[in-house]
This record gives structure tokens, sequence and C-alpha cells, in this order.
């Protein structure tokens, strides 16, 4: 497994947000995360990425526990995430939100920038090119030199994605990637997510859009009230009776 | 000529150095702390170069970049303790800082208490003395010894800056610049990205802290004396105001809130006793107009890149 959480709790001051959380997201899969709102699942992946500690059990990433570790050196391990509600540097360029991301690949120091020595010039060459090919296969080619906040809400969902592969990750967690997004979006992320999945970066992802889960992955996970309830393919999970009633039919209620 | 009045030639002289304080402000708000502690490092710089200079006859540029350093090195020693803290919190204690670094100089021998230090050798007479090494003098330029020394001292201020302002642009399009402003924009994106943020700001806060106490050396060697009092709260405010009149997204901000508020006194000098409610109305104005400083980020936009601007609308409605 390359992600493994092992009956992970967290509570915040008296509120139990997660009890018990055990499942595993083996390398090369897409994995799914599910749950009614407030069910716990940022939470969750607020811990793998050192956010947050976990107040119990344990989460371990390629073999090696994560207990301890600051987020930037998590990053650095091989994780990285988008957010819920997007939080791109809004002052920035697209471009240079993806080249932000290609901080833990690169070395260049304080007195290296400043005096702009030869490996510092070529790393920032090799930058440029990265950054420019992200930006291309995440669609926003276009628009690498507007500011990220002047764009409309499903390229900046994109140039989150493309910001967290700069960083070369193993593992790519994706926040309610398709949240606002219109169908043909939808559809092109889905394709970009399985482009993402083929060039070998696993993918965990917590979606609303059911359509999107089921089609894209590979297993899903299903929180309710930071329990587990349900773990299988997705058609195990559709079916399972507990997630028909906590979510699913929730869901329905809603509409 | 008018321009090489002694009088006219320091203001200008202090626009230049304000400017390089302005830097140094600029640099520690570029990872969105807001710190008051730069009168504290800027006395530190001061008190270090002239004791160096005065007693112990160590050469002026050695003085100056002593005292920037050791500015440096109490920020590493006070940053680890505050730079956890945020916002207003981060204000208080930086603040705090500045008022004990000047009790202490106000106590102790070396300093001389509250009279301060006096008769340093200025960078002009300095300057003045390698210059008539090389069989120049005033006359050679048809200037008077007190019109020289202005002059020189304000070239070498000029190419301190340049280089200062020169080496910030660097570091401002370089890997660490990105860091800083990442950090300013979002610290928990920031770290999700794998940025050591305290790192970082802890390096923003070190370079404000020596920008800051190698001015404090030039102002000692400028104005020849210094006391406690020429760091207190006030100084603070001033340094404050350069980012904040002048806007501190980009650098070109508070060096422009320098320009204006060394400026605006001499300006409004013809208002005699209404100057200071001038000021005040300006300041006043510019706050209620513009709440994030004169110059932004918008501001080169607006001026050189409509292009950018027609495009970015586009983009907006074509989805
Ligand atoms: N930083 C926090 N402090 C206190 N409570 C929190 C915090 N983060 C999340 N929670 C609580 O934990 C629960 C799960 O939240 P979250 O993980 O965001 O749910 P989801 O992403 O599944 O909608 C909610 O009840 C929420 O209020
Ligand atoms: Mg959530």
């Amino acid at each position: 497994m390359l992600l493994e959480l092992n009956n992970v709790g967290k509570s915040f001051g008296g509120i139990t947000a997660l009890r018990d959380v055990t499942f595993g997201v083996a390398e090369g899969e897409i994995v799914g995360l599910i749950g009614p709102n407030g069910a716990g699942k940022t939470t969750i992946f607020n811990m793998v990425t050192g956010i947050f500690e976990p107040s119990n059990g344990h989460i371990s990433f390629a073999g090696q526990p994560l207990a301890g570790i600051p987020p930037h050196k998590i990053t650095a391990r091989g994780i990285a995430r988008t957010f819920q509600n997007i939080r791109l540097f809004g002052h920035l360029s697209a471009l240079e939100n993806v080249k932000v991301g290609c901080h833990t690949w690169t070395r260049a120091g304080f007195w290296a920038s400043l005096l702009k020595t030869r490996r510092q010039r070529e790393e920032e060459r090799a930058v440029e090119q990265k950054a420019s090919e992200l930006l291309a296969f995440v669609g926003l080619s276009d628009v690498a030199d507007l500011r990220a906040d002047t764009l409309p809400y499903g390229q900046q969902r994109r140039l989150e994605i493309a910001r967290a592969l700069a960083t070369q990750p193993k593992l790519l967690l994706l926040d309610e990637p398709a949240a606002g997004m219109i169908e043909s979006e939808t559809k092109e992320l889905m394709e970009l997510v399985r482009k993402i999945r083929d060039n070998g970066t696993t993918v965990l992802l917590v979606e609303h859009d059911m359509g999107l889960v089921m089609n894209l992955c590979d297993k899903v996970v299903c929180i309710n009230f930071g329990v587990k309830i349900a773990e299988g393919t997705p058609d195990e999970v559709q079916n399972h009776p507990d997630v028909i009633e906590a979510y699913l039919g929730k869901e329905e209620e809603a509409c | 000529m008018d321009l090489f009045n002694p009088y006219n030639l320091q203001v200008i002289t202090f626009i230049v150095l304000n400017g390089i304080l302005a830097i140094s402000i600029y640099i520690t708000l570029a990872t969105g702390q807001l710190s008051l502690g730069h009168a504290g490092f800027m006395s530190i710089g001061a008190y270090v170069a002239s004791i160096l200079t005065k007693q112990a006859d160590v050469p002026l540029i050695f003085a100056l970049l002593l005292g920037g350093l050791i500015a440096g090195v109490i920020a590493l020693l006070i940053g680890a303790p505050t730079l956890k803290l945020h916002g207003l919190y981060l204000a208080i204690a930086t603040l705090g800082f500045g008022e004990v670094v000047r009790v202490i100089f106000l106590n102790m021998e070396i300093t001389n208490g509250a009279l301060g230090i006096t008769g340093l050798k200025s960078i002009g007479s300095t300057l003045y003395d390698w210059l008539k090494v090389t069989g120049l003098t005033g006359d050679s330029f048809g200037l008077s010894v007190l019109q020289m020394k202005a002059v020189l001292t304000l070239l070498f201020l000029l190419l301190l800056f340049g280089l200062v302002l020169f080496l910030t642009l660097r570091l401002h399009r370089s890997r660490i610049g990105r860091a800083f402003e990442a950090i300013k924009a979002d610290e928990t994106a920031a770290k999700a990205m794998g940025l050591p943020v305290a790192y970082y700001k802890m390096l923003a806060f070190i370079i404000g802290a020596v920008l800051a106490g190698f001015c404090g050396g030039l102002f000692a060697h400028i104005t020849t004396t210094i006391t406690p009092d020429d760091f207190n709260y006030h100084k603070v405010v001033e340094i404050l105001s350069f980012a904040v009149i002048g806007g501190s997204e980009i650098v070109w901000g508070p060096l422009f809130g320098a320009f204006i508020l060394t400026t605006l006194p001499e300006v409004l000098r013809v208002l005699a006793e209404y100057k200071m409610i001038m000021y005040g109305a300006i300041m006043v104005l510019v706050m209620a107009f513009r709440p994030h400083g004169l110059i932004g980020t918008d501001t080169f936009a607006k001026l050189f890149d409509r292009r950018r601007k027609q495009a970015a609308r586009q983009a907006e409605e074509g989805m």
C-alpha cells in the first residue's frame, strides 16, 4: 500500500470528527473518498498532509510513518493536494503559481539567487519549462500570464492541480475537484485525472459528483459521521445499504 | 546653483536613505509579516557602527557592514520566539523589542545614555579624504568643501541604493522571491507546496534587519550624532508609513512612499504653521482613496499593460 491509515481518529476539543478509520490506497489506483458534508473527508486530507496530527492511530506513506513530519516535508516525500475551497496564490500569475510548486525539487538558495549562479539560471529555465508543460497538460497555456484570482472557477481548479503536480507527487489528493464545474468541465477533469494516473501518480479524491466517482475510481471508501461505513468497488459501495441510507438517500432528499 | 546647496543635497540624501529603509520594510512585508522592529534594528546598526568608527577606528565601510550584520544576528535571536506570532501580535512583540533596545542604549555607558554619540566622522568627510588622496578637491569641480562632501555622500548613498534595489529585484524573480510571495498569499497553501514557511519568514526578517541596521550606520554617519530617541516609535511609524502610504504589494510602493513622505515636509515648508495639518490631511486622503497604498500591482498593469487586462477580460467572458 502506498498510503495506509490505521485506526485513525481525530477530535477537535471535545468533538470527535473521525473515529477508527482504516483504509489503504494502493499504488496506481484512483480511490474515491465519499461521505456527506461534515463526515470528515477534508480532515483526513489535513492529517495525511500533516496540517493536523491524528489524535489516535497512525498514517504511513510508502512504508514510512508520517507522525511528527511537518507539512512541507510530507510534500517533499511525494504527497501533494488541492483544496476544497481553492487556495491559489491569488496575486501571482498562473505560471508563477505552478513555479512555486517546483520548490521541492529545486535547490537555489539565497546566495545563488542573489548572485544568479549558472546553476541557478539553469534551474530557473528548467522550472520555467516544467511549469509551462504542466499548464499545457491541464489546458491553461493561454492564461499563463493572468493573475490566478482573475481566472474563472473551473480554470482555478485545474490550476491547483497543475500546481500540485509541479511538486512531482507520488500521491495526489484532490478535495472536491469537480465542485462548481459544469458538466463539460467535469468530463474534461475526469480525462485529466485518468491521464495523471496513467503518468504514474496515484490519486485519492473526495467528490460529491457520484457519476464521476463511479466512473473514475478503482475503489471507493465511504465515511459518515467520522466512521468508515463501506469500502469496495464503486458498485459494491453504491449498493451498500448503509451508504444508500447515509449518503445517497440524503442526497436525494436534498434534491 | 540651488541644487548644490548642501541642505538640498542632504534632503535628497535622506530620500535615498529612506529608500533603502523602504526596501527593508518591504522585504519583511513580502512574507506577510508586520514587523515594527525596524527602528530597533536601525539603532543597533547605528550604535555598533558609530562605536566602531569612533572608538576603534574601524574603517567606515566595515563598520557599516558590521552594524548590519549584528542587527541580523539579533534578528535571528529574537526571531526564533517571535516569528510564530501573526499579524498584530507580531507587530506588538517587535514594537516591544524596539523599546527594549532603546531603553538599553539609554542606560549603557558605551552609548553615552540619553546624550548619545556625537562628533562622528561623516561619510562626506571620509569620502573627501579619499578623494584628496587622488589629488582632487572641491575646487576641481568648482564646489566648496561642504558642497563636495554633500555631493560625495549623495553619490555614495545612490550607489548603495542602486545595488540594494538591484539585488532585491533579483531576489524577487528567483525561487526565494516566489516563496516569499506564496507565503504572503497563503501560508497553508505554501506549506502544502513544500515550502519551509518558518525558514523563509526568518530569512525575510533577517534580511530586513540587516538592511535596517545598515541604514542605521549610514544615518549615524550622515547626521554625525545619534541619540536613542532618534529610533523611538516616531521612527517606527515613519518607516511603516512608507509601506502604508506607498503600498506594499511591490517594491516600488514603499519606495514611492519613502520619496513622498521625505519630500512632503520640505515642499510643505512654505505653509509654515499649517504644515503638519496639510501633511496629516494628505495622509488621510491617500488612505481614504487608496487604502492599499498609492502604488500596487494594478498601477503598472494600468500604465503599461492594457493588453494583458484585455486578455483577462476576454478569458472571463469566454467562460
Ligand atoms: N480545524 C477544525 N476545528 C474544529 N473542528 C473542525 C476543524 N476541521 C474540521 N472540523 C470538524 O470536523 C468535522 C469534519 O469536517 P470535514 O473534514 O471538513 O468534513 P468534510 O470534508 O467531510 O465535509 C466537521 O464537524 C467539522 O466541523
Ligand atoms: Mg470537505
